[in-house]
């Protein structure tokens, strides 16, 4: 019978401003992978993305299709064979101090040498009372790399993350 | 200059050292990309939107009216 476990493979809570967080050997034992983040970016902006990279590739492998919705507006983007995957999303220094984004990952089959479409959905919430600096997006990834994914990187594009920034790494696996 | 933490999942080792020169020139080159593909992103936005607008005044201009084109385009939508 299919017993379906879920492991804490690493945690990194930060202590202080950081530009990049890398988890690299990651086992390859595992059926998929779900990356858990609470974040906030020390740029001037409400919201800023995070680059997603993988195994080290900085080649045109990635591409997203973000919907994105903060209760005023709706909106679509797609950006497609790139380097930089910044579809997902974290608060940042305009937002309300102290707020951080939520952001779960979902990388399912991530030992593939094929095409590795993953997920990630995230959420801003920022506690004031403009109603549109609130937002949740929904994330479609495509990672073309050929080989399985070890290693994971997290980048800001400018500033850093700032300290208290939670990056939890799991594995799943069916049986 | 900033820290990169890397972690190894296998060992459980935590390495924590500033950025690279390297690293950070690569940073900053992501940076001026992403603004770019965001700039360009823009630019066919309001390109398309422009368009729109311009074949709008061209369908009025003929006498239909904007529930007309509206009508218009949403059966071409359905």
């Amino acid at each position: 019978m299919a017993n379906p476990t879920m492991t804490l493979i690493s945690s990194q809570t930060l202590g202080g401003t950081t530009a990049s967080v890398t988890f690299s050997s990651i086992p390859s034992t595992y059926n998929d992978l779900k990356l858990v983040v609470s974040a906030r970016g020390s740029a001037a902006n409400q919201v800023l993305g995070f680059q997603i990279a993988f195994n080290g590739d900085a080649t045109t492998n990635y591409s997203y299709t973000r919907l994105l919705g903060n209760s005023s507006t709706a909106a679509s983007t797609r950006v497609s064979t790139t380097a930089l995957d910044f579809g997902a999303q974290m608060d940042a220094a305009n937002a309300t101090a102290s707020t951080f984004g939520s952001c779960e990952i979902y990388i399912p089959n991530y030992t593939s040498t094929g095409s590795k479409p993953f997920i990630d959905i995230d959420v801003s919430e920022q506690n004031d009372v403009t109603a549109s600096n609130s937002a949740i997006a929904s994330v479609a990834h495509l990672y073309r790399g050929s080989s399985g994914i070890s290693s994971i990187t997290l980048t800001t594009p400018s500033g850093n993350f700032v300290q208290y920034s939670d990056f939890y790494l799991y594995g799943i696996k069916n049986s | 200059m900033a820290d990169v933490i890397e972690v190894n999942c296998a060992t459980g080792e935590v390495v924590t050292r500033p950025m690279t020169a390297d690293e950070l020139a690569a940073q900053e080159a992501s940076a001026a990309q992403a603004q770019a593909e965001a700039d360009a992103k823009a630019q066919a936005t309001a390109q398309a939107q422009a368009a729109l607008a311009s074949t709008n005044a061209k369908l009025m201009s003929l006498g239909l009216t904007q529930d007309d084109i509206n009508n218009l385009l949403n059966a071409a939508k359905a």
